[in-house]
C-alpha cells in the first residue's frame, strides 16, 4: 500500500523531468531556428548597420596619416592610426561588437598602402590606399562589410616660357585632383632653378608672380625669372586637407 | 480494456507539452522587451547620427574640436535638429577627460526621456586624434 502510494507520488516528479526536457528541445529548436535566421541576414542585408560612421572615420584617418606623411612624417602613421582607431571603435560599440580589419595596399607602385611620387615630367602625386573589413556582430544580427578606401592628391604641371628683356616671363597652368575630381590647394609655393642642377629659387611678389584661380582646380600662374638659360620650375601645393604633393616640369621656350 | 489504462500516460504527456507551451510563452514575454527599440527613439538617434556626420564628411567636426570652437559647434549643432528637439553634446578624448569646458547644448531638458549616442570622431589634421563625442537628444513634450 506503501509503496504504491510511493509509485503515484513520483508521477509527479516525472511529469515535471518530461516538461522539462520538452522545453529544452522547444527552446534548442527555438535557439537552431533564431541562429540560422541571422545568419541569413548577414549574408543578405547590410543595409541595416549603418555603416557610414565608421567609413568616415576610416578615411578621415588616412587623410590624417597622408597628409602627415606627404609633409616628411612618419609613413608608418597610417598603421598605427587604424589601430588605434580599431581598438577605439571596438572599446565603444554597446550595441554590438563592432570589429574593423584593414590591410594596406603592397602592390605595386603602393607599399605600405601609400604611394609617393613628385615626378620630373610635370606630375605629382601622393596617394594611400587601404582595404577594411568590418564585422558586426550584434544581439539580433550579424553584419558584414568589406570596402577599399583611397585618399589622393595629384597635380599636374606645365609651362612656356618668352624673353622679357633681360629676364624671363614664365607662364605655368598648374591642374590639381583627388580621388573624386578636380581639387582646390590651401598653398601653392613656386620655384625655379635658373642653371641645371642650380639652387632653387623660391618666387615671390618681388618675380611679380600672380595667380590666378579658376575654380575649378586649375590655377593660372605668372612670374618673372632671372635666367637666361631653360628654367625648370617646381610647384608645392597644400590641397584644402593638408596633403602635400610637387612637380617639376623644364618651361618650353616659346 | 489495456488501452483505456494506457491512456494515462499519453494525457501525461500532453499535459507536459502545455506545461512546457506554458513556460516557453512566459519567456518570450520576459524577452520581447529587451529586443523591443522605440522608433521615435531610432529616429532621433538617427537625426543625431545624420547632423554629427555631415559635420565630419569633410573633417570640419575635428577641426572645431581641435580649435575649442565650442560656441560654433553648438551653432551648427542647433541648426542641425528642429527647435522642438533638445540636445547637449559632451567630447571627450582618448583617456575619456571631458573637452568642452563650456555647455554645449540648447538649454534644459524638458522631457524627461533622452536618449544617448556615441560617435567616434577621428581628426584629419597631422597630429592625428580620435574624440568621443556624447550626443545626448530629447523630444519637447
Amino acid at each position: 500500500m506503501k509503496s504504491e502510494h510511493r509509485k503515484r507520488g513520483n508521477s509527479g516528479q516525472a511529469l515535471i523531468v518530461t516538461a522539462l526536457i520538452i522545453t529544452l528541445m522547444w527552446m534548442s529548436t527555438v535557439y537552431y531556428v533564431l541562429e540560422t535566421e541571422k545568419e541569413t541576414v548577414s549574408i543578405i542585408s547590410t543595409a541595416d548597420f549603418d555603416f557610414s560612421v565608421t567609413k568616415v572615420s576610416t578615411r578621415n584617418t588616412l587623410i590624417s596619416a597622408l597628409a602627415n606623411a606627404s609633409n616628411g612624417g612618419d609613413k608608418e602613421a597610417l598603421t598605427t592610426d587604424l589601430e588605434k582607431l580599431s581598438s577605439t571603435l571596438h572599446a565603444h560599440s554597446y550595441e554590438a561588437e563592432v570589429d574593423l580589419s584593414f590591410t594596406p595596399l603592397n602592390t605595386t607602385p603602393y607599399q605600405d598602402g601609400m604611394w609617393i611620387s613628385w615626378g620630373e615630367e610635370g606630375s605629382g602625386l601622393s596617394s594611400a590606399y587601404v582595404s577594411f573589413a568590418i564585422n558586426v556582430s550584434g544581439s539580433a544580427a550579424n553584419y558584414y562589410l568589406a570596402y577599399e578606401t583611397n585618399v589622393t592628391t595629384a597635380l599636374h604641371i606645365d609651362g612656356v616660357c618668352a624673353d622679357e628683356g633681360s629676364e624671363k616671363r614664365v607662364n605655368m597652368t598648374c591642374t590639381i585632383y583627388d580621388e573624386n575630381g578636380p581639387a582646390l590647394a590651401k598653398t601653392i609655393s613656386i620655384l625655379y632653378q635658373n642653371q641645371t642642377d642650380g639652387s632653387w629659387l623660391s618666387v615671390d611678389q618681388q618675380n611679380n608672380l600672380a595667380i590666378v584661380d579658376f575654380g575649378n582646380g586649375t590655377y593660372g600662374i605668372s612670374f618673372l625669372a632671372y635666367s637666361q638659360g631653360p628654367i625648370k620650375v617646381s610647384a608645392q601645393i597644400n590641397d584644402l586637407r593638408g596633403i602635400f604633393a610637387m612637380a617639376n616640369v623644364t618651361c618650353v621656350q616659346a | 480494456m489495456r488501452l483505456l489504462k494506457d491512456n494515462k500516460g499519453q494525457i501525461r504527456v500532453i499535459e507536459a507539452f502545455f506545461a512546457s507551451i506554458l513556460l516557453l510563452s512566459v519567456l518570450t514575454l520576459v524577452s520581447a522587451p529587451r529586443n523591443a527599440k522605440n522608433t521615435s527613439d531610432q529616429n532621433l538617434i538617427s537625426i543625431g547620427q545624420n547632423a554629427l556626420l555631415t559635420l565630419d564628411n569633410n573633417g570640419y567636426l575635428s577641426k572645431l574640436i581641435e580649435n575649442e570652437s565650442w560656441t560654433t559647434l553648438r551653432e551648427c549643432m542647433q541648426s542641425s535638429f528642429p527647435p522642438t528637439v533638445w540636445f547637449n553634446l559632451t567630447v571627450f578624448n582618448e583617456d575619456s577627460t571631458v573637452l568642452n569646458d563650456i555647455l554645449i547644448s540648447s538649454g534644459s531638458p524638458i522631457n524627461e526621456k533622452i536618449v544617448s549616442l556615441d560617435y567616434v570622431c577621428a581628426s584629419q589634421s597631422q597630429s592625428y586624434g580620435i574624440y568621443l563625442i556624447r550626443l545626448q537628444l530629447s523630444v519637447v513634450s
